[in-house]
C-alpha cells in the first residue's frame, strides 16, 4: 500500500513535468511557426520599378526653402509591404555621397512621403514621392546612362534595388534621344582579314569591300559629358571565297566597327572594352546566342593603334570620332545565303576610358541592328 | 520498520521532485533562450564606402524581428568591430559593449577601415544571441 503510494507519486510528478515541459516546446513550437511564417512573407514580397523608375524633380515648398521633389513609380507583385527607408546613391552630382531618405508627414529634406509607404498586393503603378533637398538634384537622366542606384528597403528586411535611369535593354530605348543608336545596321565584308579596314564614311572602303548602304542609322544627340555610339558596321572577314558561299566555308572572324564621338570638353582615352551581342538568327536554322568580343584595335585621324597602347596617344580631343574595332572571336555569320537574311544582332558595349585628372569612366553603347544580306 | 520505509519514501520523493524540477526549470530556460533567439532578425540593408580619408565602411543593420536585439560586433573581412569601434550613430547608443536595436530600428555603424579598390567585402554582424547577418559588397 505504502510503496503504491510512492510509486504512483512519483508517476505523478513525472507526469506534471512532463506536461509542464510539453507545454514549454508547445510555445516554443508557435514561435518557430510565428518566425517561420514572417520569413514565408518576407520572401513573398516582389516588388518592380514602374519606367521610367523616378520623373521629376519639381520644385516643392519645404525643406526649408524648396525641394526637389522625385516620383518613383512601383508595381507590388507579392504580398502587401511596408517601405521602411530608401538610399539613393549617385554617381558624380546628386546624391553622393549616399541620400539616406526617411518617412514623412510632409515635405521635408532627405524624406518620402509618409503616407506612401503602404503598397497593397497586387498594385500596380504605386507612386512614392521624393524629397531632397533644393541644392540637391539627381544627375541628369539624360542620356539613359545608369547614374543613380535606389534601393528600397521593406519593414521586412528586404531591399529591392534599380538603377535610374535604367540601363538601355534591347529595342525599348529606341526613341530616347541618347547613347543609343538603332536601325538598319550597315555590313560590310573585306576579302581577309588582313585587309578589313574602316568603310569610308560615303560607302567606299578597301579592297575587297562591299557595303550595303541603307538609311542613316538613328544617330545620337544628346548633353555634352558623354560619349556617343554614332553607327556601327559589321565587317566580316574570311579566308578565301566570298560570303556568303553556301558550300561550308571556313569563317573566322568578325569585326564590328563602332564609330564614337567625344563630346566631352576633355581628351578621353580608351583604355579597355568588350562587347557582348546576342545572335538572332532566322531563316533556315533558327536560334539565339551570345557571342563576346574584345576591343582589337583603334581608327583615330587614319592612324590604327592596336589596342592595349596608349588609345590614342594625347587622347580623343572633343568633338572629334574615334573608331573601334571589335574582334568577335570564335564566331562567323551562318554559312549559307538563305539563313543571313533576317539575322539581328543586339548587344551592348562597354568602353573604359580614363579621362584626364578625373579618374575612370564607363561607357555603354548599346548595338541594335538588322543584319541584312549586301547586295553585292 | 515502518517509519524507516516511510522516512526513505519522503526522501526519494522529494529527491525526484527535486529532481523533476530541476529539470522542468531548465527546459524553461532552454525553451525561453531558443524562443528568442529564434525571434531575432537582423538585416544589413545598405553599406556605404567611404573614400575619405579617413577611409571607412558605413554599415546600416535594422531589427526585422520580434524581439529587440544587442549587436556585439562586427567582422569585416574577419577583423572583429566590437565595443567604440563600432562607432554606432545616434540616435543608437553603446550599452554595455553592445549596440541595441528594438524591433524595426536601424541602426548605422561607422567602421574605420581602408578598403582597397574593387575589393571584395564579407560583412558579418553578430549578436549576443549568437546570430549572425551577412552581406556581401565590392567596394567602388
Amino acid at each position: 500500500m505504502i510503496g503504491g503510494m510512492i510509486v504512483l507519486s512519483i508517476f505523478l510528478t513525472a507526469l506534471a513535468a512532463m506536461v509542464y515541459v510539453s507545454q514549454q516546446y508547445d510555445t516554443y513550437q508557435q514561435t518557430v511557426n510565428v518566425m517561420s511564417q514572417n520569413d514565408i512573407d518576407r520572401f513573398s514580397e516582389n516588388l518592380q520599378v514602374i519606367y521610367p523608375g523616378l520623373a521629376g524633380p519639381t520644385s516643392v515648398s519645404g525643406c526649408g526653402g524648396a525641394c526637389n521633389q522625385y516620383d518613383m513609380t512601383i508595381s507590388n507583385l507579392g504580398i502587401g509591404i511596408e517601405i521602411a527607408r530608401i538610399y539613393i546613391n549617385s554617381t558624380g552630382s546628386g546624391c553622393a555621397p549616399v541620400c539616406i531618405l526617411d518617412p514623412s508627414l510632409t515635405a521635408a529634406a532627405y524624406t518620402f512621403k509618409r503616407a506612401d509607404r503602404f503598397v497593397n498586393p497586387g498594385e500596380t503603378v504605386h507612386s512614392v514621392l521624393l524629397w531632397l533637398p533644393g541644392s540637391v538634384a539627381l544627375p541628369n537622366p539624360n542620356p539613359p546612362a545608369p547614374k543613380s542606384t535606389i534601393y528600397i528597403v521593406t519593414t521586412r528586411g528586404r531591399v529591392f534595388s534599380f538603377q535610374w535611369p535604367f540601363p538601355p535593354v534591347g529595342q525599348a530605348l529606341q526613341a530616347v534621344n541618347a547613347n543609343v543608336a538603332s536601325g538598319t545596321m550597315k555590313i560590310a565584308y573585306t576579302g581577309n582579314d588582313k585587309s578589313s579596314k574602316e568603310p569610308g564614311a560615303t560607302g567606299g572602303g578597301g579592297s575587297g569591300y562591299c557595303h550595303y548602304e541603307t538609311a542613316q542609322l538613328v544617330n545620337a544627340g544628346g548633353t555634352a559629358g558623354n560619349l556617343y555610339f554614332v553607327n556601327p558596321w559589321i565587317t566580316n572577314t574570311f579566308y578565301g571565297d566570298a560570303f556568303p558561299t553556301g558550300n561550308g566555308q571556313v569563317v573566322t572572324t568578325v569585326y564590328i566597327y563602332a564609330n564614337f564621338t567625344n563630346v566631352k570638353s576633355s581628351p578621353i582615352y580608351v583604355t579597355t572594352g568588350n562587347l557582348l551581342i546576342q545572335v538572332a538568327q532566322s531563316g533556315s536554322s533558327d536560334k539565339a546566342y551570345f557571342v563576346g568580343g574584345t576591343l582589337y584595335s583603334l581608327n583615330y585621324k587614319g592612324t590604327a593603334y592596336l589596342a592595349g597602347t596608349e588609345n590614342p596617344p594625347g587622347g580623343v580631343t572633343p568633338n572629334t570620332s574615334i573608331l573601334l574595332i571589335y574582334r568577335m572571336n570564335g564566331w562567323h555569320p551562318p554559312s549559307s545565303a538563305d539563313s543571313v537574311e533576317g539575322l539581328t544582332f543586339s548587344g551592348l558595349a562597354t568602353i573604359t576610358n580614363a579621362e584626364t585628372g578625373n579618374g575612370y569612366y564607363a561607357a555603354s553603347i548599346f548595338l541594335d541592328g538588322l543584319y541584312i544580306r549586301p547586295s553585292c | 520498520m515502518i517509519l524507516i520505509t516511510l522516512s526513505l519514501a519522503a526522501i526519494l520523493v522529494a529527491w525526484a521532485g527535486t529532481s523533476y524540477g530541476a529539470f522542468t526549470g531548465g527546459t524553461q530556460i532552454f525553451f525561453a533562450q531558443r524562443g528568442q533567439s529564434l525571434q531575432e532578425r537582423l538585416v544589413i540593408e545598405y553599406v556605404y564606402f567611404v573614400k575619405g580619408p579617413p577611409s571607412k565602411i558605413e554599415v546600416f543593420a535594422r531589427n526585422v524581428g520580434a524581439e529587440q536585439i544587442q549587436v556585439a560586433a562586427i567582422y569585416v573581412n574577419g577583423t572583429s568591430f566590437s565595443g567604440t569601434s563600432m562607432a554606432v550613430k545616434s540616435p543608437c547608443t553603446l550599452q554595455s559593449n553592445a549596440v541595441l536595436l528594438t524591433v524595426g530600428q536601424v541602426c548605422e555603424f561607422d567602421l574605420a577601415y581602408t578598403w582597397p579598390t574593387s575589393s571584395t567585402m564579407y560583412i558579418v554582424a553578430a549578436t549576443l544571441r549568437g546570430n549572425q547577418a551577412s552581406y556581401i559588397a565590392r567596394g567602388p
